[in-house]
């Protein structure tokens, strides 16, 4: 079942000489309770189309649908079933963990005892508790990371567009998330993951979507893209793809 | 018929990112009082105590108190610019209120209210130490307790929808003290911190018609005409429709302004 689906939505920066094509007519569906990943070098438009269907910028043109009808016909609507988690973790310094993810959950309608509970079950299952009277200034990438995710997930989002959760992340951190989108994924949520590290794509995802120079150059499976280049994996797959576009 | 449900439930949001920035003002609010006390002393001092001597009117110091409430609302723009153009360099914690279940604009008018909030605490609190300064010169019983009021929270709204228009403006925090030395303090200084648009009018009638086009000289004249509704100062009745146009000018074009520079839906 189709949860969101983007028709030909296309994106430009700038006028004239200086107009910079980020997105050209770019097409796809996520489904129901499916992980998605688009791959991409960096530049390839993976943040810019993210952060469109999150309704942060708006698209040049084209339409988004969620559910068969257009996210612009009512965006606050739309906000409350999605969640974006940003590359750059933007927490509010000024307040501890518990309060950020307190207030998010105000901030997505929760009474303030469904926040509160909320705020306690995230930071249970993101093992959060030594730092929830910390101020996020003081976490690690990872800690920090975790964070993000938990304020993602308070309002319980249908669709998480996850930003390269992992960059610059230690192995065990990445591990972690992994389990955690994995768990997101039993239990019926979507997940639109942009990254840039093949083997994480791999690992986790139901379909996977190459973006190049702001194009989709195919969507298929894993197993399927191994199958149809013949390759043991989709590290092998993506580099014969984008050297055969001549991206490298 | 309207339907207002969408509203009941965008209020829900609205409500807690102004608590939310309640929260965190509140924090930090002794700070900021004793910065504006500094500030209110010294300048009832001198206008009250020290002035007098150089041959101005012994009632300087009750004259003043319409302009430093003014002037404490308006100073908070300079901190409230450094804090939205340090995040829009920075963790851009505006991106996460950009997506919360509200329309975009909405997110621009809590800045404006929370900003507001804020000044009108901040210039709230000038009365009670003009008060302790000039004892009996302060009288309470003449002022007129509605009309000031009303100015506060014009004045506040006007700082806010002005302030977010000049943000709009800044491109870097280089250019903050540029913004300060060609914007403010012009503004500030010819918006009558230390005279009235009479006596202006009397010593330079062009530039008190040019003033008339400053929407600070209404916060402090305004204010006068509360504090002192004996003087000849410009009537509260006009000072508050005039504030009431600039600050909507002021915001819808800050928005404009701000949706197109951040490329916001």
């Amino acid at each position: 079942m189709i949860l969101v689906e983007l028709k030909k939505i296309s994106k430009a920066y700038g006028h004239g000489n200086n107009k910079n094509q980020v997105l050209n007519n770019v097409s796809l569906a996520i489904h129901k309770g499916e992980v998605l990943s688009l791959l991409g070098i960096n530049g390839a438009g993976k943040t810019t189309l993210s952060t469109i269907i999150a309704t942060l910028h708006p698209p040049s043109s084209g339409d988004i649908l969620y559910e068969g009808r257009s996210i612009y016909e009512d965006i606050p609507g739309y906000r409350l079933r999605i969640g974006l988690c940003p590359q750059h973790p933007n927490l509010n310094s000024q307040i501890t963990v518990e309060q950020n993810l307190y207030y998010a959950g105000l901030a997505y309608r929760l009474s303030p005892v469904q926040s509160r509970d909320r705020a306690q079950e995230l930071i249970k299952t993101f093992s959060l508790t030594k730092h929830a009277h910390s101020r996020p200034l003081i976490l690690s990438g990872g800690y920090k990371q975790r964070v993000m995710l938990a304020r993602t997930l308070m309002h319980r989002p249908e669709l998480i567009i996850l930003d390269e959760p992992t960059v610059g992340l230690d192995p065990q951190i990445r591990y972690d998330l992994w389990e955690c989108i994995n768990a997101l994924r039993n239990a019926g949520t979507s997940v639109l993951l942009t990254t840039h590290y093949i083997e994480e794509a791999e690992k986790l995802s139901d379909r996977v979507c190459v973006l190049d120079k702001g194009v989709i150059k195919l969507i298929d499976t894993p197993e399927n893209l191994k199958k149809n280049f013949s390759k043991n994996n989709l590290e092998s797959v993506f580099l014969e793809l984008t050297r055969e576009e001549g991206v490298l | 018929m309207i339907n207002m449900q969408p509203w009941k439930e965008y209020s829900s949001t609205f409500c807690s990112l102004v608590r939310q920035d309640m929260f965190l003002f509140s924090r930090n609010i002794h700070n900021v009082l004793i910065d504006r006390f500094i500030f209110v002393t010294a300048q009832i001092t001198i206008a009250n105590w020290i002035l007098p001597y150089f041959g101005l009117t012994a009632n300087f110091g009750p004259f003043m108190i319409g302009s430093l409430i003014a002037t404490s609302c308006l100073f908070e723009i300079t901190p409230f610019i450094a804090h939205f153009i340090s995040d829009l360099s920075g963790d851009r914690k505006i991106n996460y209120e950009m997506i919360l279940p509200i329309p975009t604009w909405l997110v621009f008018i809590k800045i404006m209210v929370s900003f507001a909030l804020r000044a009108l605490v901040i210039g709230t609190a000038v009365i009670p130490v003009a008060k302790i300064l000039l004892r009996e010169q302060f009288v309470l019983s003449s002022v007129s307790w509605p009309s000031l009021v009303l100015m506060l929270i014009m004045t506040s709204i006007l700082t806010a929808a002005f302030g977010l228009l000049v943000t709009s403006f800044t491109r870097g925090m280089h250019v903050l003290s540029s913004i300060w030395a060609r914007c403010i303090f012009p503004l500030w200084i010819f918006g009558g911190f230390q005279f009235s648009w009479a006596a202006l009018n009397n010593a330079l009638p062009w530039l008190s018609y040019v003033s008339l086009f400053n929407p600070i000289f209404y916060t402090t004249e305004g204010f006068r005409a509360a504090i002192l509704p004996e003087g000849n100062f410009i009537a509260v009745k006009i000072c508050v429709p005039v504030l009431i146009c600039f600050s909507l000018v002021c915001a819808v074009v800050a928005i404009m302004r701000f949706k197109r520079r951040l490329d916001f839906v």
